[in-house]
């Protein structure tokens, strides 16, 4: 690197001509990477073939998306965004148009690897092309090292096909074009818009393990799907047709997953007793296993709002304006909690009133206050009284420290 | 059909013969018009059988006598063993038309043979063109050689039948002019003979060095032409005593013990030089370590080697064995035998096919063919020998 | 201008052209393009459907049923090979463990950098191309089936029921497409999967190493034909060693080398055959002015015993 980056440099000193410097780079970059580039598709031999901005470093080397390097799009796109079905016919030649179930199989592919199962590369931003973007019909045309479109397309479909049934005759796709009394168009109507049918997976899985000491591990299925979010993928990746389909005959039960490693992959940091124990382990209780009750404001986020990606769990300070960062200026809106803030008290810092951000501690006059002589159009009865009326009033009374006496109705005389 | 001999032409065992030689062209046919799959085991697995083994590897072998005779009489100038060169002569003669006939039965597309003349097509690098092509001049070199046998016979006795009777004079000069060139150019045929037999003897050893993941080690070895030669050397010698025993028998004549056991002081040496080209190429390779296995190959290698070089060798090391007619006319066949079963090793017992179900066994018909070329040699042996002075006449001795 | 280097090149020409017949008689193998094809066939590609059989079948017109006859994956339970009908078969053989699919293994001439078979055709019927395939010529065969007997890996096949125009039967790389209308062959044209991959045979060499690099855990890493019998037009790639797979387990030398420097090595220029013959003629003559001399000295007794008589 710092060979290339000092041919870079003398060469920028020298004014030499760009075409000159891309060669020296060439000649003389730093992995040998180049080597079985120079056959890609669409490349000029620049440096803009493989990186996105002008000066890439070893740090960033801002490399442009590529199938057989990784970068691809890792997000999930929705069964529903794909097509019904695909009709392949770029090929027939000696048979007729393949229709491929495509909501079929996406519904499937999302149980296990999703997308990526036969769509290996995606853009960045999510955007999917198509299988001949890449491989074209004419093998002439294409790499030695890629399949053509034909490879392309029989590789992702027996693959799978294979592992699922063992069958490779080819009827199951196709149709042969001459084939006498056959239809014209393959008759797709059983498949489109089939989806996989949805799985009914155990809320709550209990294994039993061999260790005397915590023999228990109990595993919220509902939980990771339902609360934390997860999507089949995260921990489905690995998982093949064959894990649930065994020749033609119906899966018994839903796949158990190696769940050392899945669980692992996101609670590696976790000391045993996480998921082993004496007695299966209630639900996850935010409040109970943090202290910090979601309700009533929080109980709707997700878990990532907080605590970001799953794989990359982040602890919060604690520090509201860590997520509310807009409150630095005092643009919290305190009504929102029931008590709107006087004019008297609007200037306070948070911290005045709530010692130690404690926000699940709720302030008390008192803390401020030492005689209870509020003014007599004190804003504070109206809202203590709200408070008794609507709640059971056993939180406001001790707040104020001081009887309250519930005021004559004014429309009574 | 004059008879020069004591015996009729005709007897049980010529016969017998006969009707050998019969259903073996019997078979020929067969073959023409049904093909090879017809009539023999062949397949894919072994594409070469009983009839290359036998009728063209054994058969050219066992002809080895005609240029090791010649040699012997002719080159060394030990002209007390002209008795035998004439007989050794047509043997060779008869042998290798027999091996080239036994060759075109086996082509399947026998017709295409004149391919090996026609330049542009043959390839240099074939150790079969190189086999086929010293057998082809070989042969011509042999009827050559043969000629003057031709013009001893007639030369002063051409009387040809009705019309053709005209034709005498100019047939009894062209006999005198071929007697006379004959005479004089004899020596380049006898020397192009000797030459040309080495290589195409030796050739046949490298057929099989190009499939050295088929034959058994025990035969396989880039030293097998070297071994074949050396082998057609002894069985050439042997193979002269063993036939001029059997034409003694038949034709009732006295054995020629006087002339057979000197030449058979040699066998011993040339077997000896044989089997140590064999042992000392077998230690170098290892492959002595085969014999320990109990395999039909093994025994066949043993019978091969005990039988048919150290016994007969040893046995002829006797002075007294030697002068035995029985020893001596015993140790050739052994030699001959030996000889031929090591040519059917390397063709066809020793050829292991990479993936036959079933080993190759040759078929009826296959040895019907091979027996009735064998007979019909016989026959065609004998009736030269009653027309033409081939055997060595009782009183007299041959000229040069 | 003649530059120094110009001199030598010309100089070597000249060498080389005086040369050019013992180059010739003494080369190791045949004249070889650079850019020679081949075909690369991924075994753990193959799905054993058999379209190859059929589409080479068709190509080489030889009897064969309706493409989806085919299908039968009955033929697997035996292990099958080439014969005169068909040029190439699939065998299937057992999963590695129940991860692993089965290997289906295509089974046909090898096409050898330096072919055994041609090597021992006597009147070159069969001839290595230049740009791979090895071609042959029924016009030109005698039938003597040595080709059979040579090929190391037992392909040729011989059509014995014919009884009077048999033709040796093996795959020429459809050598009337691949070397005429620079098509690839017909079964690598059907392969559904693209398990066979036409193109130059270096080029293939490389995309074969760069899945094995790729994939350690999906390949061997031996490319079958990179050097078996000094090379192969055809190159496989395999889940286990090829010998589980009824491949030969054959030295990286063609065994043609061998036989061949034998050949050149007595008949190079007809010296061994002229040294034979000059030691001939010399025994000749020695044994011949022994001989005499000999008689003489036996005259010359039988004259002195006369002479002592008188």
């Amino acid at each position: 690197m710092p060979r290339y980056l000092a041919i870079i440099l003398g060469l920028t000193l020298l004014a030499a001509p760009a075409a000159a410097s891309d060669q020296a780079v060439k000649e003389a970059h730093p992995h040998d990477r180049l080597h079985g580039h120079s056959e890609v598709p669409g490349a000029k031999g620049q440096c803009a073939d493989c990186h996105l901005c002008a000066e890439p470093t070893a740090e960033d080397p801002c490399m442009v998306s590529c199938a057989r390097h990784g970068g691809q799009f890792r997000g999930v796109h929705e069964v529903a965004e794909g097509p019904g079905v695909v009709v392949i016919d770029q090929l027939a030649a000696r048979y007729e148009p393949v229709v491929f179930a495509h909501e079929l199989h996406a519904s499937m592919a999302a149980m296990s690897g999703g997308c990526t199962n036969c769509h290996h590369y995606s853009e960045d931003s999510g955007a999917i092309p198509t299988c001949r973007q890449c491989h074209a019909a004419d093998r002439s045309e294409v790499d030695l090292s890629m399949p053509a479109l034909k490879g392309a397309y029989h590789r992702q479909c027996m693959n799978c096909h294979l592992d699922w049934s063992g069958d490779n005759s080819c009827d199951f796709c196709h149709r042969e074009a001459a084939e006498p009394g056959a239809p014209v168009a393959h008759d797709a109507t059983d498949i489109v818009g089939i989806p996989h049918p949805v799985i009914e997976a155990v809320a709550t899985y209990t294994y039993e393990t061999s260790h005397a000491d915590a023999p228990v591990v109990t595993f919220h299925h509902s939980d990771h799907v339902d609360v934390f979010g997860q999507q089949c993928v995260d921990c489905h990746r690995g998982d093949s047709c064959k894990s649930c389909h065994h020749g033609d005959q119906k899966p018994a039960e839903h796949a158990r997953l190696d769940h050392v490693t899945s669980c692992c992959a996101c609670h590696g940091e976790r000391d045993c007793n996480f998921c082993h124990g004496r007695e299966p382990m209630p639900r996850f209780d935010h409040a109970l296993s943090t202290g910090f009750d979601l309700a009533p404001y929080h109980a709707g986020r997700a878990c990532q709002d907080c605590h970001g990606d799953p794989r990359a769990f982040r602890y919060p300070s604690g520090d509201c304006a860590e997520c509310h960062i807009h409150w630095e200026d005092g643009g919290f809106d305190h009504g929102i909690t029931g008590l709107v803030l006087s004019a008297d008290h609007e200037e306070n810092d948070c911290s005045d009133c709530h010692v130690d951000l404690d926000f699940a501690r709720r302030p008390s006059c008192d803390d401020c206050h030492d005689d209870y002589r509020f003014p007599a159009e004190s804003p504070h009865c109206e809202i203590c009284l709200n408070l008794m009326n609507e709640g059971d009033g056993r939180a406001a009374a001790p707040s104020c420290g001081h009887e309250v006496r519930r005021p004559v109705n004014p429309g009574r005389p | 059909m004059s008879n020069r001999h004591a015996v009729p032409f005709v007897t049980p065992g010529v016969g017998i013969l006969m009707a050998l030689a019969a259903a073996g062209l019997a078979v020929l046919a067969a073959r023409l018009f049904w093909g090879l799959g017809a009539v023999t085991n062949l397949d894919n697995q072994y594409p070469w059988g009983l009839w290359i083994g036998v009728d063209v590897a054994t058969g050219v072998a066992l002809a080895a006598g005609g240029f090791t005779t010649a040699f012997v009489a002719h080159v060394m100038h030990r002209h007390q063993y002209e008795a035998i060169v004439r007989p050794a002569l047509l043997t060779a003669m008869l042998g290798y038309t027999f091996a080239g006939l036994g060759v075109c039965v086996d082509l399947g597309r026998y017709y295409n043979i004149w391919h090996f003349f026609v330049p542009g097509l043959p390839n240099g690098n074939s150790a079969l063109f190189e086999v086929g092509m010293c057998v082809c001049i070989y042969l011509t070199v042999l009827y050559i050689e043969f000629l003057p046998v031709v013009c001893e016979r007639f030369r002063g006795r051409v009387k040809l039948p009705g019309a053709l009777g005209n034709l005498d004079g100019f047939t009894e000069g062209l006999l005198r002019v071929v007697d006379r060139t004959m005479d004089r150019v004899i020596t380049v045929f006898i020397v192009l003979g000797v030459v040309l037999s080495c290589a195409h003897q030796s050739s046949l050893g490298t057929l099989m060095v190009i499939a050295p993941t088929k034959l058994h080690p025990l035969w396989h070895s880039t030293v097998l032409p070297l071994q074949f030669l050396l082998s057609a050397f002894a069985v050439g010698l042997a193979m002269a005593i063993f036939e001029s025993f059997l034409a003694s028998r038949s034709l009732k004549r006295p054995y020629e013990v006087a002339v057979l056991a000197p030449l058979s002081r040699v066998l011993p040496f040339l077997l000896t030089v044989y089997f140590a080209a064999k042992v000392i190429d077998m230690a170098n390779r290892g492959t002595y370590a085969h014999l320990a296995e109990l395999t039909p190959q093994t025994l066949s290698w043993l019978a091969e080697v005990g039988i048919g070089v150290v016994l007969p060798a040893a046995l002829l090391m006797t002075h007294r064995l030697r002068r035995s007619p029985g020893w001596l006319f015993a140790a050739s066949a052994m030699i001959v035998g030996g000889v031929a079963l090591n040519r059917l090793n390397v063709f066809v017992i020793g050829y292991k096919a990479p993936y036959a179900d079933t080993a190759y066994v040759p078929s009826i018909p296959e040895i019907l063919l091979t027996v009735g070329f064998i007979s019909l040699l016989v026959l065609l042996y004998r009736a030269f020998v009653f027309i033409f002075p081939v055997l060595h006449e009782e009183g007299e001795s041959h000229h040069a | 201008m003649v530059t120094r280097r110009d001199f030598i090149k010309c100089a070597g020409g000249a060498v080389a052209a005086l040369g050019g017949v013992e180059t010739a008689l003494a080369s190791t193998g045949p004249h070889l393009d650079p850019d020679r094809v081949g075909v690369l066939c991924d075994f753990t590609l193959c799905i054993g459907c058999r379209r190859c059989e059929f589409a080479c079948a068709e190509e080489a017109g030889l009897p064969h049923g309706e493409l989806r006859a085919y299908d039968d994956t009955g033929v697997f339970a035996a292990t099958r090979r080439p014969d005169a009908e068909s040029l190439t078969v699939i065998n299937r053989y057992p999963a590695l463990s129940a991860d692993h699919k089965p290997l289906d293994v295509k089974v046909n001439c090898l096409h050898c950098e330096h072919p055994a078979c041609v090597s021992a055709c006597p009147v070159t019927a069969l001839q290595k191309n230049a740009l791979g395939p090895v071609t042959y010529d029924p016009w030109r065969c005698i039938g003597c089936r040595y080709c059979m007997v040579a090929c190391p890996f037992q392909i040729p096949a011989y059509e014995y029921h014919d009884a009077t125009a048999p033709r040796v039967m093996k795959c020429t790389l459809c050598q009337d497409r691949t070397l005429e209308q620079g098509r690839p062959p017909a079964c690598v044209e059907i392969c559904p999967q693209e398990a066979l991959l036409y193109g130059s045979r270096a080029s293939l060499l490389r995309v074969a190493k760069a899945r094995i690099e790729a994939h350690p855990d999906r390949y061997v890493d031996h490319v079958y034909g990179e050097t078996e019998a000094g090379g192969t037009s055809w190159l496989y790639l395999a889940d286990r060693d090829f010998h589980q797979l009824d491949l030969p387990e054959v030295a990286s030398t063609s065994p043609a080398e061998v036989t061949e420097s034998i050949q050149h090595g007595i008949f190079k220029g007809f010296s061994g055959p002229l040294m034979l013959a000059a030691l001939v003629g010399v025994i000749l003559k020695s044994a011949g002015a022994c001989e005499k001399c000999e008689a003489e000295a036996a005259a010359r007794n039988e004259a002195g015993k006369e002479a002592d008589h008188e």
